[in-house]
């Protein structure tokens, strides 16, 4: 006896000719965008999370266009954490995203975004219009973010004090990052972000912008003229590897002895 | 692209403000930005097979003119490795063809 062939379900909702099984399809479709879409928030706060900040970065250094963007760090979390308790500054971490959220709509005119990426680690963002806004604007807005997160205030029960913290917050732009020999690389972006908060938490309750100067490079370009084709080259090499490995020109393909002088 | 990239942070800020649909939406243009660098990434390490070279790492930045470049790691059939820059014109699109041709060649020579 031939065995009866059973038809297989379709896979695709537009051909199916299932009404219901149509219908979980399009379920399915849209239980997978909400967890897509619950991938890029924080749990905690509410605010876009890490990995949209790594996303948005990542746009922005595709299509060069203009941003800033500033690191915002609680001054000593661990401290008041351990003093008041995991639950009151959790509930402070609520009411700092909740600024933040804020200031994003109300200090910026052309739009702005706030992200949790880590534990106490916020990031306010937005693009560029102006050169006035960066060299005026912006820092004084900055400095409204801080001092009102310096206002927030948390009851703790049985203690004598509310939970109050002030923040450190080092920025930059898009250009500030391209200045650099690193240039502005997503990696390059969060390493000049982290100097330029190390350098506010010297004094803590800060706001500085990073500067070129302030940049260490983790790779150094390495010029030269090709012995063969006698064109210039520009080799870059990661630092701590100046001396190892052989080089090749760019132009030819011959093989080329270091340059000996290696410019940062 | 360009409107991809737009809509991101659009409707990322939607998403934060009106119960996360926007988040939704953003997670849809994320999700076609990742198929789109990680066709580009296949095609490129595919290309580098061909010469013997095993692509390590891959990163898009922008020099001080604004004109964008790939930091390129690779590793070759020595196991050495190299990290190379390679500049693509003002304008250019990273992702494009020309881009990779220009990526393949100038990898292939720096290794």
């Amino acid at each position: 006896m031939t065995p009866r062939r059973v038809p297989l379900p379709s896979r695709n909702p537009s051909s199916a000719s299932d009404p219901i099984e149509a219908a979980l399809a399009q379920l399915h479709a849209a239980v997978r965008e909400q967890l897509r879409g619950e991938q890029l928030t924080d749990r905690l706060t509410g605010l876009a999370n890490n990995e949209a900040l790594s996303e948005w970065l990542q746009e922005k250094v595709e299509s060069g266009e203009d941003f800033w963007i500033a690191f915002v760090e609680v001054d000593r979390f661990k401290n008041v954490n351990d003093e008041f308790g995991y639950e009151s500054a959790n509930e402070f971490l609520r009411r700092l995203a909740d600024r933040l959220s804020a200031a994003s709509r109300d200090y910026f005119a052309a739009g702005a975004l706030a992200f949790r990426a880590h534990g106490d680690e916020f990031y306010l963002a937005g693009p560029v219009n102006t050169s006035s806004f960066v060299e005026a604007e912006l820092p004084a807005k900055l400095e409204h973010v801080r001092s009102d997160i310096a206002q927030i205030q948390v009851p703790v029960e049985n203690a004598s004090r509310p939970m109050r913290c002030t923040v450190s917050i080092g920025w930059l732009t898009s250009a500030d990052s391209r200045a650099t020999s690193d240039g502005c690389t997503q990696p390059a972006v969060r390493r000049q972000l982290e100097i330029a908060v190390s350098e506010a938490k010297h004094e803590r309750d800060r706001v500085v912008r990073f500067t070129p100067e302030m940049h260490k490079p983790s790779q150094r370009d390495a010029r030269g003229d090709c012995p063969s084709c006698r064109a210039k080259f520009t080799v870059t090499i990661p630092l701590g590897r100046e001396r190892d490995g052989s080089l090749f020109c760019p132009n030819c393909g011959e093989p080329i002895e270091r340059p000996r002088s290696v410019a940062p | 692209m360009a409107s991809h990239r737009a809509d991101f942070g659009t409707l990322l800020a939607t998403g934060v403000v009106s119960l996360g649909l926007g988040m939704v939406a953003a997670s849809s243009v994320q999700a076609e930005n990742e198929a789109r660098r990680s066709s580009f990434r296949m095609h490129l390490e595919q290309d580098l097979e061909g010469s013997g070279l095993a692509l390590l790492d891959l990163t898009i930045g922008r020099t001080q003119r604004n004109a964008p470049f790939w930091n390129v790691t690779l590793k070759d059939h020595a196991g050495r490795l190299r990290t190379v820059r390679v500049e693509l014109p003002l304008g250019a699109d990273p992702y494009g063809h020309d881009s990779r041709t220009l990526l393949l060649r100038n990898s292939s020579l720096a290794a």
